[in-house]
């Protein structure tokens, strides 16, 4: 197995007195891995420790083989950082922005502007660049950020909620963009409310449970196990049949829209559930195939009991 | 990718885009160029004495080194507030502080560089005329000003500007530090600067003491330039460069909080 570029040993940090993370370990080797959970699940908090912002109580967190908090000067270098609660460095146009964010990394005015102009590009910011950032929409705001993240042409992108307020079609070209970055070889951990995003950019999951672990690895590790379900509709449907299928092996409900829905089912139970709906008459229309979503996985790793010292 | 900038890149990239955004401003720019308009007037001041020596024989002795000095501190004033209270509550007001902790900016690096935007046009405006009158008096009196003299005025302005563009830097970065309102800061920066002398007139010891900034440095003037006295000197200038590193301080301690996620 890989070496993980994000590695977080039992780690314990109390904010205000409140413990909020509590005995983290994970061991982070996706391209893209999505860091969710809901709030106050410590995921800020946790970022706070990658870059070395916020000093941990107990534990260990290294990054690119780094160690922190020795080397949170070198992390934060080579880290790009998308921050949601923060905004544009204000009193300046887009691109003045972009430019100081690039600077500040280490770059020379000259590079940071040469830079900065080919991330605005790619962001498809035009002449908006040249206008005050104060005047910027939320959607003109993300690229703004997204920008000032990538100017310095980082080795690792952490993303806080990065298509939070983008209208469709933007938040489908920041996606792109996100995962054209991954497929370059940048490392990304997006942290994200919105598990459709991390469902198309992540390889990798960390959920995040009031302060716990909740489930750490590869997202199909975490759809595994979970069948396609098929939902039924047509004639002759009724509570009845639902019985005779579950007595046949075929776990089936009725819902209230008088559809069947079979859990669980691989190809011999589908050929009994043919067979069953035969012999009882029914007329079946129209049979849908649902893939197991990201969000269902989630929600039923939530509910499971915790394991391990707090991962699931 | 880049390695890890310089303390002193970090700075001054922070000091210059300061003071970019504040140039932005007309009346800041005003306020620069009118701080270079004093001296004019000192080497008016010179060439009128010069001729009316060559005119009547007699020497009025005016010198307009202490003059500019008094007069100096207004546009330097002026410039210190615009330039130093929007600093910090500007980024605070704007929740950007975050920004600076996720790149290799430290709060001490942070704090420096918004001092430096404000102690080095202040230490500009405030030294350079003062050079250009001391060149100008030299030239005009010729071998009547001695150059020992001049070099040892020169010092002493250096010292003076040194204090007092640290303590304004500190009198206005601080309270920008303390408020997200630029007004506010404005407010509370002109509070720190005139009520602390406001109370020792109410006790009575207005006349020869001073707390506040201007005041310290009006009486740091006198005591250099006027009547020299050593020792009062070094206190004033201990007062002076004590208000920039209180607001040095009060920064660092403030954007510390709050550089956090």
């Amino acid at each position: 197995m890989s070496t993980p570029w994000i590695q977080v040993e039992d780690l314990h940090l109390a904010r205000g007195g409140r413990p909020v993370l509590m005995g983290i370990n994970a061991a982070l080797h996706g391209r893209a891995v999505g860091l969710v959970g809901a709030n106050g699940a410590g995921k800020s908090t946790l970022i706070g420790a990658i870059l070395g912002i916020l000093a941990p109580q107990k534990g260990q967190v290294t990054v690119l083989g780094l160690k922190q908090p020795e080397a949170a000067l070198t992390i934060r270098t080579k880290a790009g950082v998308m921050a949601e609660q923060a905004g544009i460095f204000p009193g300046g146009s887009g691109v003045d922005a972009v430019v100081f964010a690039g600077m500040l990394s280490g770059l020379s005015r000259r590079e940071a502007l040469r830079r900065g102009h080919r991330a605005l590009d790619a962001l498809d910011v035009g002449e908006e660049r040249y206008r005050p950032t104060a005047e910027y929409s939320t959607g003109m705001r993300q690229r703004c950020k997204m920008a000032m993240s990538l100017v310095h042409d980082p080795e690792i992108l952490i993303l806080d909620e990065p298509t939070v307020g983008l209208d469709p079609p933007g938040r489908t070209q920041l996606l792109n963009l996100i995962r054209g970055l991954r497929d370059e070889g940048r490392r990304i951990l997006v942290s994200t409310h919105i598990l459709a995003d991390a469902e198309f950019l992540c390889d990798e999951m960390l959920l995040l449970d009031a302060g716990t672990v909740a489930f750490c690895g590869p997202v199909s590790t975490m759809l595994k196990g979970r069948e396609a379900r098929f939902i039924a509709s047509g004639d002759g449907l009724d509570q009845a049949l639902a019985d005779r299928l579950s007595a046949a092996g075929v776990p089936a409900a009725l819902d209230d829209k008088g559809r069947l829905t079979l859990a669980a089912v691989d190809e011999a139970a589908l050929q009994r559930f043919w067979k069953v709906t035969a012999e009882s008459g029914a007329a079946i229309r129209k049979l849908d195939r649902e893939a197991p979503t990201l969000e269902e996985a989630l929600l039923a790793t939530l509910d499971a009991p915790p394991v391990n010292g707090g991962a699931r | 990718m880049t390695g890890i900038p310089s303390s002193i890149h970090v700075i001054s990239t922070i000091a210059q885009r300061e003071f970019r955004i504040a140039m932005r401003r007309k009346f800041l720019r005003v306020i620069l160029v009118m701080g270079f308009l004093p001296p004019i007037g000192a080497a008016v001041v010179l060439i009128v004495r010069l001729l009316l020596r060559q005119m009547q024989g007699t020497d009025v002795g005016w010198d307009p080194l202490p003059f500019l000095l008094q007069f100096q501190t207004i546009p330097v004033f002026l410039a210190a507030l615009g330039l130093g209270t929007p600093a910090v509550s500007r980024d605070r007001a704007e929740d950007v502080l975050y920004l600076y902790a996720v790149r290799p900016v430290s709060p001490t690096l942070y704090a420096a560089g918004k001092m430096l935007a404000v102690f080095l046009p202040v230490f500009i405006v405030l030294f350079m005329p003062i050079v250009m009158v001391i060149a100008v008096r030299q030239g005009i009196l010729g071998s009547e000003a001695a150059p020992l003299d001049s070099l040892a005025d020169l010092g002493k302005a250096a010292l003076l500007t040194l204090g007092a563009a640290a303590a304004l830097a500190g009198a206005t970065v601080g309270p920008s530090a303390a408020t997200k309102r630029g007004r506010w800061a404005l407010l509370l920066s002109l509070a720190v600067m005139t009520l602390p002398d406001t109370v020792l007139k109410v006790f009575g010891k207005g006349d020869d003491w001073a707390i506040g900034p201007i005041n310290v440095a009006r009486l740091l003037v006198d005591t250099m330039f006027k009547d020299p006295v050593w020792l009062p000197s070094l206190g004033h200038l201990a007062i002076l460069f004590a208000w920039g590193i209180s607001g040095f301080l009060l920064t660092r301690w403030r954007v510390a909080r709050e550089m956090i996620p």
